[in-house]
């Protein structure tokens, strides 16, 4: 059923809080899809809809209540080391300079930090930070907050990058900005990528499928390919078929 | 241009403070010389300069014992306070047992206790410590309590992740985004402390500016009661300013460097 090259494999999935309680909350309901390895797929639904829940899932730092989720061939039991992981906020360490914080995955895993030092300062340079290497996180804005954090979930090389509204409060142009930063960076170092957004037209740029979320109890209620070739600017937004895309999406989420 | 700027700044900054205290003691002492107030109740401020360079000498003798008590009830209960904080944040069995009790021990009027401590521990300086200890302890702990709790969900879902283990991520991250909670509750500790030393010197009546400031107003001596408050005001000063600079340290080196 599952084919070699699907690299996230979600199984009949639920998730329950407080089963049995008053305060029971079906957060998703048994819901399945896979991510083939190197593709960019993205979870769209409605706020509430337990999208994050499914992506905290992926990420081991939750545990589905019914079936399994595998993850390069092995069943999910802990957070691996070989995923990266970004947040709607940067999670910088404010104590810590830009190229610091780059470097941090090293220091929380105990490995030696110098030999990845050219390595996270080359990210730094590649998401346009190059001369904020020594800067502090209060000293830098939103947006080039949430490039560091793209360089940190990239250093240790993961080969799967699962996002959490990284650009949901950031405002509208350098979301943009963003969407093209993450476009950059996922192009040039191809990683299988799991997003997750309520931002209909972002979702489309950035992905080959958009997978749909119904409201709470959440479960995939379309799966949608997405056509245009790559490396996609910013004028793509403006044709028809983007915005025929976008309405038919914005369709399935109110039904 | 700008070194005029910010010397008007300094000014601006000095000066209104100073004029108001220069205004009240110059108003104490026409009142205190005039006889409306009499000088027995209030004695003069330049009397009670007087009074504490003559008795200068006895006066520091007895601010040793409260500042050495008022330092070492600080760092003992900064040391306990943060402790527990730190296990009472690890352990959810730990915080169901315990905290429920210290919010109990808080609600004490702590005050009430100081002559237990004298029944318990005697009248030497162990007894003004230990009370010192018990009212600056809180202040630290519940600090600590707060300050462990201070980083976003999301740097704890971050450190897990990244496969950290609890006590790294709790000296790598937790720590320090608490220091500066930490900080301010080791300031309020060390009022706290300092009022603990003099509260158990006025009640074991041995030594310290406490039994001093005892002893004075036994015997209506009244100008040698505020030359004592005096120097008591700078042992506090002193211990206030070292924990202002010990955060000032402490907070850059986690700005610099580590883990």
């Amino acid at each position: 059923m599952t084919a070699a090259s699907d690299y996230v494999v979600i199984d009949r999935v639920a998730k329950t809080y407080n089963p049995g309680s008053r305060q029971q909350v079906d957060a998703v309901t048994a819901t399945s899809f896979s991510v083939k390895a190197g593709e960019f797929v993205t979870l769209l639904g409605p706020s509430g809809c337990g999208k994050s829940t499914l992506l905290m899932m992926v990420a081991g730092l939750d545990t589905p209540s019914t079936g399994t989720i595998n993850v390069a061939g092995q069943p999910m039991a802990a957070p691996r080391a070989e995923t990266g992981i970004m947040f709607q906020d940067p999670t910088l360490l404010p104590w810590k300079s830009a190229l610091e914080n780059v470097l941090f995955p090293f220091r929380a895993m105990n490995r030696p930090v110098a030999p990845f030092e050219g390595r996270a300062a080359q990210l730094l340079d590649q998401v346009g930070l190059a001369g904020f290497h020594d800067h502090k996180p209060r000293q830098l804005s939103g947006g080039m907050r949430q490039r560091v954090a793209i360089c940190r979930a990239l250093v240790y090389e993961p080969d799967l990058l699962l996002m959490d509204e990284p650009f949901s409060a950031l405002d509208a142009i350098t979301r943009d900005e963003m969407n093209l930063v993450l476009m950059k960076m996922w192009h040039d170092h191809r990683r299988t990528a799991l997003f997750v957004t309520h931002s209909i037209r972002e979702a489309v740029f950035l992905s080959d499928r958009v997978l749909v979320m119904s409201p709470r109890p959440g479960r995939v209620v379309e799966d949608v390919a997405i056509p245009f070739d790559r490396p996609r600017t910013l004028e793509i937004g403006e044709t028809a078929e983007f915005n025929r895309i976008c309405a038919h999406l914005r369709n399935r989420i109110s039904h | 241009m700008a070194g005029r700027l910010s010397n008007s700044l300094t000014l601006r900054r000095t000066v209104p403070p100073l004029a108001t205290a220069l205004l009240l003691i110059g108003l104490w002492e026409t009142m205190s010389r005039s006889g409306l107030v009499s000088p027995r109740l209030l004695p003069a401020p330049t009397l009670v300069w007087d009074t504490l360079q003559r008795s200068f000498g006895i006066l520091l003798e007895q601010a040793v014992p409260t500042l050495t008590g008022a330092l070492a009830g600080i760092l003992l209960a900064a040391a306990s306070g943060i402790l527990l904080g730190i296990a009472v944040t690890l352990s959810r069995t730990a915080m169901q047992a315990i905290y429920p009790t210290i919010v109990f021990f808080q609600l004490i009027p702590k005050v009430a206790l100081a002559p237990v401590f004298l029944i318990w521990f005697g009248t030497g300086m162990t007894a003004n410590i230990l009370f010192s200890v018990f009212i600056a302890f809180f202040p630290v702990l519940v600090a600590t309590i707060t300050g462990l709790d201070a980083a976003p969900d999301n740097y704890e879902r971050l450190c897990r992740s990244l496969g950290m283990s609890r006590w790294r991520s709790l000296l790598a991250v937790r720590l320090p985004f608490a220091l500066p909670h930490i900080f301010s509750g080791l300031r309020i500790g060390v009022t706290f402390a300092v009022i603990g030393v003099v509260l158990g010197e006025f009640i074991t009546a041995q030594i310290g500016l406490g039994y001093i400031i005892l002893f004075s107003a036994n015997n209506f001596e009244t100008a040698l009661l505020l030359a004592a408050i005096v120097l008591l005001c700078g042992v506090g000063i002193l211990l206030f300013a070292a924990f202002v600079a010990l955060e000032w340290l402490v907070m850059r080196f986690y700005d610099s460097c580590v883990l």
